[in-house]
């Protein structure tokens, strides 16, 4: 897996530069909206940015497809598991330097005194879930269907989940916070669920290549 | 041990099926995969390698049994597809630098003296590079990792005849070494035939013939004749022909030519030629 990993590195490197500078812009604006108690601003940004990272493995996918890389490395000594594994140790590895990144910045913000604590604790947890969540649904469809088909799928999916979650949270007993958890249960909770959901995506995703006819 | 072994080996796509399909190519042996486009050589390989489950039969490189996880027996396959298809952004050495961390037994010093003896542009893009250097890339990164078989897909498929020239030094120089074998798919037979100690004929996914290169030449020859000679010779000596409004060119078996009969050697070319053309019949 060394290998793909390295490929998908330099790849990044190659195709991707603007990532870094756009969460390093992200950051600035992150450290200036909390100081200035713009919240609006200090979480836009972060949210954007780790939702950028998350989508690197499909956007790197996309690549391989191109230059039929996904078909040479079969040729290599790698396996299919090795070339899903890689795709998301690569989204795991950008996705949470940049979550660490911003729990930094919000953490030193809260030391300073521009930020409450519940509220770097919040971030923290959204972040995470949004930055595993949206690899844990879009990988395992590029997969199986390669990336043109498995991106329509995606976003579908998003919809679909998007319009579930909506229609749930406006009904009127969840409105009025009829399922209320203690706060260190939802908390574990927040950090729990994403963390399996993307271990799921991966055996899903593995499962998926494997059959797949290439 | 065989390098390669197939039995019964069959796959099928919509309407196509490849085999059943029987090859064996001994340890140290070169052997040349023939066929028009279609006829099912990309299909073999990949079934050997590996990268396609087959549908029925079985297949085995090096020894070990052709599936999803070949892992330890590809560290001693070097293989060169049709399409060599290495990233687009990555310059020849991050190539290398992969692959490296790919093949346990990676030789970047033997890689680079590729790298100059064929000229190929160490820090271009592999998307900016001709079709003959990344072919020469995909061939400079399957032989520098000591392999003990190589695999060429159509290497010298859409190449200029000086780099093919070049190709099929680097091979030759390859098989200098009793412990290597090769499988090359080709339909420019020229190449095959300068290189190959077997031939193996496939057409239409079936395989026509598979025989030692030189059993075939002393097996095989061509006659001119009208076409009452061609009628007269016994059933089964004729193998395939060309026939004009004057005359008539047969594939015919040497021992089976009546006697005194002027017969010419065959060359693979005309030997395969003769013999699909007998097929489409």
């Amino acid at each position: 897996m060394k290998a793909l990993f390295l490929a998908d590195l330099y790849q990044m490197k190659m195709h991707f530069k603007y990532y870094g500078f756009f969460v390093l812009l992200s950051a600035v604006i992150a450290v200036g909206g909390g100081i200035g108690g713009v919240g609006g601003m200090g979480m836009f940004f972060p949210i954007y940015a780790v939702l950028m990272c998350s989508v690197l493995g499909t956007s790197l996918m996309q690549l391989d497809e191109q230059s039929r890389w996904n078909i040479y490395v079969q040729a290599l000594p790698c396996s299919r598991r090795d070339q899903v594994s890689s795709k998301y140790a690569v989204t795991l590895a950008c996705t949470g330097a940049v979550w660490v990144l911003f729990l930094l910045i919000y953490t030193a913000l809260a030391l300073a005194g521009y930020m409450d604590w519940s509220l770097v604790l919040a971030l923290g947890e959204l972040l995470l879930l949004i930055g595993l969540l949206a690899p844990s649904i879009s990988l395992p469809p590029m997969f199986r269907w390669g990336s043109a088909k498995g991106r329509v799928i995606y976003v579908v999916l998003v919809v679909v989940l998007a319009s579930g979650m909506g229609a749930t949270f406006s009904a009127p007993d969840m409105a009025g916070g009829a399922v209320e958890l203690p706060g260190p249960v939802a908390a574990a909770l927040t950090v729990l669920v994403p963390v399996a959901l993307f271990a799921g995506s991966w055996a899903l995703s593995v499962r998926w290549y494997e059959k797949r006819e290439l | 041990m065989n390098a390669i072994e197939t039995h019964g080996l069959t796959k099928t796509y919509g309407d196509f099926t490849l085999g059943p399909l029987d090859l064996t190519l001994p340890s140290g042996c070169i052997m040349g995969l023939v066929g028009e486009n279609g006829a099912g050589k990309s299909t073999t390989i990949r079934l050997l390698l590996g990268m396609t489950a087959p549908d029925g039969g079985s297949a085995s490189a090096l020894g070990a049994p052709a599936g999803p996880d070949m892992r330890a027996v590809k560290q001693r396959i070097g293989v060169v597809l049709d399409d060599v298809g290495f990233p687009a952004g990555l310059t020849a050495r991050q190539i290398a630098r992969v692959l490296a961390a790919a093949y346990e037994n990676w030789d970047q010093a033997l890689f680079e003296r590729y790298l100059r003896d064929l000229d190929i542009p160490a820090d271009k893009k592999f998307s900016a590079l001709s079709r003959g250097n990344r072919m020469k890339l995909g061939i400079a990164g399957a032989l520098s990792h000591d392999a003990k078989l190589l695999v060429l897909d159509e290497p010298t498929g859409g190449l200029d005849p000086v780099v093919r020239d070049e190709v099929v030094d680097i091979l030759s120089e390859f098989t200098r070494s009793p412990e290597r074998s090769v499988l090359i798919s080709s339909h420019i037979v020229s190449d095959l035939e300068k290189l190959c100690d077997y031939i193996a004929f496939l057409h239409k996914g079936k395989l026509l013939l598979c025989e030692e290169k030189d059993r075939l030449l002393e097996q095989y020859g061509v006659i001119q004749c009208d076409r009452a000679f061609l009628d007269g010779l016994p059933a089964g000596a004729v193998l395939g022909k060309r026939l004009t409004p004057y005359s008539a060119e047969a594939l015919i078996r040497r021992d089976a030519a009546p006697v005194g009969t002027e017969v010419r050697p065959v060359t693979i070319e005309e030997l395969f030629v003769l013999l699909v053309k007998e097929d489409m019949r």
